[in-house]
């Protein structure tokens, strides 16, 4: 075991001990690591790409300051993306749930089956394009229920809202989502 | 559990491990960020030196700035005109050793509001000339009630006290504590403390996992962190009800000598270790007479500015490392700075000298965070307690706030 000497920057634990110091290199090879990865979190819960980078600047800096709450248990990187996620939440305007869920008692959901086959042909920028196009509430429950894997019931508590309009709002943003995925299939055939 | 949708899963599997790198200059916008952003502790640090030069700069400045010089050298006059009077009513009052101006001015307030609390305020000293840095500021009473107050101390009257300052107002602000006045002002009095202390130091090591709890035994049966002396320099301001705000500086240093052995026995070394810290002290302070003695309650807050170890010890591998906290690359166990910690005491003080008390001050520090590093393997809290003796000065006279 060593105590004195801290050598390179190789795992998780000794990225996160130079960051607890305070040392930039290692601050700065935390976020080489892992800037890439949390800036896909950034872009799917933001409009465009100026609004993901102001987002992932302060998702970053709450790292760094909070990083001593970490306390090892599961994934940093899981850790880092829960901060970028409720960085995303801070600034949410519960407007953005209310105003959509007018009428959605009756919506139902149809996509159950496999997918058509122009799924496989899109790219992961495509993918993030389309999230981005979606409302801001279809968008915030689609991710935190389909990506990071919330249930209603946080998303709820997270949010403030209903589970009824949790339901919902997931609901249409996958509908959005496959009629626009079907959309370009038009447009390319 | 989450119901599974093709959407969910197709957008979760082409997105989980997709990496888009950011703009080149987010790390420099961050750096730049936190930088500029200042950390809660840098705010309290911030607020407390702030407040704390404020203090020491307004006791330095207030005899300068608030005691009027002009109004001294008029109640010296108006004690001349009236030395005739003065020696007589000396032979009717209490043998005062005060100045004439004293004698004077107290004997009046004393005399005139006999029915008030005034045994208070002489036995905590205040019937002296400092008291009167702006004047006696009496109201004029009628002209019957001057003549009849005239007959019975025949050297003065209320119109005579309100001349000695004619251009303040007709406040009572001398007696403001103790009167039904509309226009209170307080009266502050500026005190500096020189203050020794041996501490007793009650040190606690404890393993953070339980793989280090026989290195933990090891350095609890080997070191003796027990004493220290501490010396602060205190200064406040306070009230005649005895309210009053102190904060300085305290330096304190705490020897060890160790008589050090590998835990297998196969070395033994002496080292002698030391350990400073320098505080800045933000303390609240209520004090109450009884005769002479002058006992209070302090409580406050310490924030730590150094900590500075020099020495070595034997570190969890078994070798002896220095920790010099001074030295790049030494043993990083200790931190470098300990943060906020709570001080209560008891102070007492008893007259021996022209403005100058004796005093003892019995303390306690606590909720001191552990001094040991984030990264060291064992947490090591400590709280003092001791009593600090010394002197306090009052510096000029009293003031009042602007």
């Amino acid at each position: 075991m060593r105590y004195l000497n801290i050598g390179s920057p190789v795992e998780d634990n000794e990225l996160i001990q130079g960051c607890l110091r305070e040392d930039r290199k290692y601050q700065e090879a935390l976020f080489q690591r892992y800037a890439g990865k949390l800036m896909v979190v950034s872009l799917r819960y933001a409009r465009h790409r100026m609004e993901a980078e102001d987002l992932l600047q302060d998702a970053f800096i709450r790292i760094f300051d909070h990083i001593d709450q970490f306390q090892g248990k599961g994934s940093f990187e899981g850790w880092m993306r829960r901060i970028v996620v409720n960085t995303a939440l801070k600034n949410i305007d519960k407007k953005s749930f209310s105003s959509e869920i007018i009428g959605l008692e009756n919506t139902s959901e149809d996509i159950s089956g496999a997918l058509p086959s122009v799924f496989s042909q899109l790219q992961e920028e495509e993918l993030l394009q389309i999230i981005q196009q979606l409302p801001d509430g279809y968008r915030i429950v689609f991710n935190m229920y389909a990506i990071e894997g919330y249930s209603h019931a946080e998303i709820s508590a997270l949010l403030g809202i209903q589970e009824s309009t949790s339901r919902s709002q997931l609901v249409k943003a996958r509908k959005m989502l496959q009629s626009q995925i079907l959309e370009i299939q038009k447009v390319a055939v | 559990m989450n119901p599974k949708s093709p959407i969910d899963e197709f957008f979760r599997r082409k997105l989980s491990n997709y990496e888009v790198p950011p703009s080149d200059s987010l790390w420099e916008n961050i750096q730049l960020a936190r930088s500029k952003k200042s950390k809660p502790l840098a705010k309290v640090w911030a607020t407390w030196l702030i407040s704390s030069a404020l203090i020491l700069t307004f006791v330095f400045i207030s005899k300068e700035l608030f005691i009027e010089n002009k109004t001294a050298e008029n109640i010296k006059t108006e004690a001349s005109s009236t030395n005739q009077s003065l020696e007589t009513t000396k032979n009717q009052s209490e043998p005062y050793t005060k100045s004439k101006e004293s004698i004077l001015t107290a004997t009046i307030v004393e005399k005139q509001y006999s029915n008030l609390q005034i045994p208070i305020a002489r036995s905590t000293g205040i019937l002296n000339e400092s008291l009167f840095p702006q004047g006696i500021t009496l109201p004029v009473a009628s002209e019957e009630t001057t003549n009849k107050k005239s007959e019975e101390f025949p050297f003065t009257s209320f119109s005579t006290i309100s001349t000695i300052d004619p251009t303040l107002p007709h406040e009572l602000s001398l007696y403001s504590e103790y009167l039904p006045v509309p226009f209170k002002k307080k009266l502050w009095f500026a005190k500096i403390d020189f203050l020794f202390s041996q501490d007793y130091i009650h040190n606690a090591l404890n393993a953070k996992t339980s793989q280090f709890e026989t290195y933990a035994s090891f350095r609890k049966e080997n070191e003796n962190l027990k004493v220290s002396n501490s010396f602060m320099l205190r200064m406040g301001i306070s009230t005649i009800k005895g309210w009053g705000i102190r904060s300085g500086i305290q330096y304190s240093r705490m020897q060890q000598s160790l008589a050090l052995q590998t835990p297998d026995a196969s070395n033994n070394t002496t080292t002698k270790n030391t350990f400073e810290t320098i505080d800045i002290p933000l303390i609240l302070t209520k004090e109450h007479s009884f005769g002479k003695l002058r006992a209070g309650i302090s409580l406050g807050t310490y924030l730590n500015m150094a900590f500075n170890q020099k020495g070595s010890f034997y570190s969890p591998t078994g070798t002896l490392i220095e920790f010099t906290s001074s030295k790049p690359g030494s043993y990083p166990a200790f931190k470098n700075r300990l943060g906020a910690s709570v001080y209560s005491g008891l102070s007492f003080s008893f007259p021996i000298g022209n403005s100058l008390e004796f005093m003892a001050e019995p303390y306690l520090r606590t909720k001191i965070p552990s001094i040991s590093a984030d990264d060291y393997v064992l947490d090591q809290k400590i709280w003092y307690g001791g009593i600090f003796i010394g002197f306090r000065k009052q510096i000029g006279k009293g003031f009042y706030l602007p």
